[in-house]
């Protein structure tokens, strides 16, 4: 299901140990904590292997995620705006990651930019509750969606390179 | 019985009061009173028994012989009940019970009496003298003429119905026919615009199913949905193309209020899932029924992800509210409805999500690039299925189906009922669980299906070649975790790893005790 690169990205990213929601309180505060540790480490460990594909931050309460993502095709740097919510049943369901500018260029989008994750990530989100958290849905869910997705749409002509992005350029 | 008994307690009542409440009570009961007690009796004491009975002592001691009341121990609940649905609640005042906590307990829904038993009733009591002559010209067929003098009311009917047989919980046609030919078909709906159901989810599947209550004369309906009505939606039934860019919970009101102008609608534009929401929701649930304050009586997940369905489960294991769930999958050939009552069946966390499956390459069903299909006609059946469950619930006839699935493929209808799993994640069902085990209430028996061996292909096999899998068989059973006891033809969306399984290459997060929030999100920010 998943090939050797990944797992191997994966098994750098730290597991969490704090099953709870947004609705549970000072639980949620560890494990928005533990989050936030995770997805520190990720991105570290992404700068370190020239790999760095992403920006997050949330609202004080840790139940609105915002930030940006990019790929690079053919030596362009591709850039869009990410969103999510905290689920109430998070960590059992998986956070619904969105990228509406996308929404209605592509048929693996559900209303709103919410891609598809149904087949290759939700199974496996499923598999690890309360383990997984969000860098993890980055790393497993979104990070395969655009190296799918976003070469496809370029040579469909469906998304075209701002003149501003080029690679290096700090975001 | 508990609780009334508890009611009692703090009433201290004992037996010679309650003896001398009885004596006084029978002077009071009236002939029709009697009658109509003896009518709610007919399931316990015996035909022949209850034709003897002429006065309310007798029905006391025929009660207590059968145990169904105790006066040594102060139990009559069910008198109480009884004296209650008899419009005599000036009598349970007399015999030195509290009529309102009595009314209360009465209209909570549980009873004494089995659900057939008080819709007779009820519809007795509904009818007039004048149509008893009517009933017996229209049954003329099924009573014999020389029947007829010992018949002096309808409830004279439904025992001479019940003893040939022709009237039963599991065969209520003939009732049907009666009320149909009498003119009284608002009997038959009488009690649909009692209730109230919420609709979670108002797309391919919901959006039907609310019509088909709204034509049915429901109570009250709440919908809930954030979509919009698109264009790309038209191959589904309901929504009409000039409804494009509306809210699809505002353009299922207008539609179904100019259906049924009686129904009274709730509709929210939101998305359930998210914390701002949440709790409106489960407030709508447990205060948003017909009678102000009330629970709703029945809700119906008509969404189409697992997000949206956990939320749901989660709300109704909280709140302890029945609900029954839908779907279609992606592929649109298969589809499912799942009758939940919290504690006693199996939620929607018990076990990974159900399919049927389909015993075909799912994959070539889906049409390339696309992530769902969509078919009418599968979701107008699934919404048949989900609203028919929902009437036998909400009227009581029938068997309510706590699982049937819908291969299309093959015409394939696979039930079951399944019990809840004791170490379920959701702690609000194992509570409900206990809850569960403490309440007496039926059971669903589990419908026992016979596996079927097929023959192998090659009898002999004169190489001795045998397959040899790469995992063990223990490698495999810790991986895929406890399956659920399923019925053949569904199978689970997916397993989960047996809990003590910690083969993880990767190390968790370290102590996060020392760190504040704050400086997490700065050290995020600043990378």
């Amino acid at each position: 299901m998943v090939d050797e690169a990944t797992k191997r990205t994966l098994a750098q990213i730290p597991l969490l140990k704090t099953k709870a929601g947004p609705r549970d309180g000072e639980l949620w505060v560890q494990r928005l904590k533990e989050e936030y540790q995770s997805l520190i480490q990720y991105v570290q460990n992404n700068k370190g292997a020239d790999n760095d594909w992403f920006r997050l931050e949330s609202n004080k309460e840790g139940t609105r995620w915002f930030g940006k993502c990019w790929y690079i095709h053919e030596l362009l740097k591709y850039e869009f705006d990410l969103e999510f919510d905290v689920p109430v049943m998070y960590p059992t369901t998986a956070p619904e990651l969105a990228i509406p500018e996308l929404d209605g260029k592509t048929a693996k989008m559900y209303r709103g930019g919410k891609i598809c994750l149904t087949d290759h990530f939700k199974p496996l989100w499923a598999r690890n509750v309360p383990k997984f958290g969000i860098a993890h849905a980055m790393a497993l869910g979104l990070g395969p969606w655009l190296a799918v997705e976003v070469p496809d749409l370029i040579q469909k002509g469906i998304i075209t390179h701002k003149d501003n992005l080029t690679i290096g350029a700090a975001s | 019985m508990i609780e009334f008994e508890s009611l009692q307690n703090h009433n201290n009542i004992n037996q010679t009061d309650l003896t001398r409440g009885l004596i006084t009570i029978d002077g009071e009961l009236e002939s029709d009173d009697i009658k109509s007690l003896k009518f709610l009796c007919q399931d316990h004491i015996a035909q022949k028994t209850l034709e003897k009975i002429k006065d309310g002592i007798q029905i006391f001691n025929e009660l207590e012989r059968i145990g169904k009341i105790d006066t040594s121990r102060g139990e009559v609940d069910y008198l109480l009940e009884s004296l209650c649905r008899c419009h005599r609640i000036d009598l349970i005042r007399k015999m030195g019970f509290n009529q309102i906590q009595v009314k209360n307990r009465v209209e909570s829904g549980r009873s004494n009496f089995s659900p057939f038993r008080l819709l007779l009733f009820e519809i007795a009591e509904e009818m007039e003298t004048a149509d008893l002559k009517t009933a017996l010209f229209t049954l003329s067929s099924v009573i014999p003429r020389s029947k007829h003098d010992k018949i002096k009311s309808i409830c004279d009917v439904f025992i001479q119905l019940e003893r040939s047989g022709d009237l039963s919980p599991l065969n209520v046609d003939v009732l049907y026919k009666l009320l149909k030919m009498m003119d009284r078909g608002d009997l038959i709906t009488k009690k649909i615009q009692d209730y109230t159901v919420a609709v979670v989810g108002v797309g391919g599947v919901g959006s039907v199913a609310a019509e088909m209550l709204t034509r049915c004369g429901i109570g009250k309906l709440l919908l809930f949905d954030y979509d919009k009505v698109e264009l790309a939606n038209m191959n589904r039934l309901f929504y009409q193309p000039n409804q494009a860019g509306m809210s699809k919970v505002e353009a299922a009101e207008r539609t179904l209020r100019e259906i049924n102008p009686d129904v009274i609608f709730e509709i929210y534009n939101y998305n359930v899932t998210t914390m701002d929401n949440f709790q409106h929701f489960m407030d709508r649930i447990s205060h948003g029924g017909i009678t102000d304050g009330k629970p709703v009586d029945l809700v119906l997940s008509c969404v189409d992800n697992f997000e949206a369905r956990m939320t749901i489960n989660t709300a109704c294991n909280e709140l302890g509210q029945s609900w029954i769930e839908s779907g279609v999958s992606e592929n649109a050939v298969s589809g499912h409805i799942q009758f939940i009552v919290p504690g006693d069946t199996s939620c929607f966390a018990c076990a990974p999500p159900l399919v049927v499956a389909t015993h075909t390459d799912e994959k070539t069903l889906k049409r390339e690039g696309v992530c769902a299909a969509s078919l009418p006609t599968t979701m107008a059946i699934v919404a048949g299925f989900l609203i028919q469950n929902t009437l036998k619930y909400l009227l009581k006839f029938g068997n309510v189906t706590y699982y049937l699935g819908y291969n299309a493929l093959k015409d394939f209808f696979p039930m079951m009922a399944m019990k809840p799993n004791p170490e379920c994640d959701d702690c609000n069902c194992r509570k409900q669980q206990e809850e569960f085990k403490k309440r007496e209430a039926l059971k669903p028996k589990p419908v026992v299906v016979e596996e079927v061996d097929t023959a192998p292909l090659h009898d002999e096999n004169p190489f001795e070649i045998e397959i040899v899998s790469e995992t063990t068989e223990e490698e495999l059973k810790q991986a895929e975790g406890e399956k659920p006891q399923l019925t053949e033809g569904v199978t689970v969306a997916y397993t989960k790893p047996a809990k003590s399984a910690t083969n993880d290459t990767s190390a968790t997060v370290g102590d996060v005790s020392g760190q504040s929030l704050d400086e997490l999100m700065k050290q995020m920010q600043s990378l």
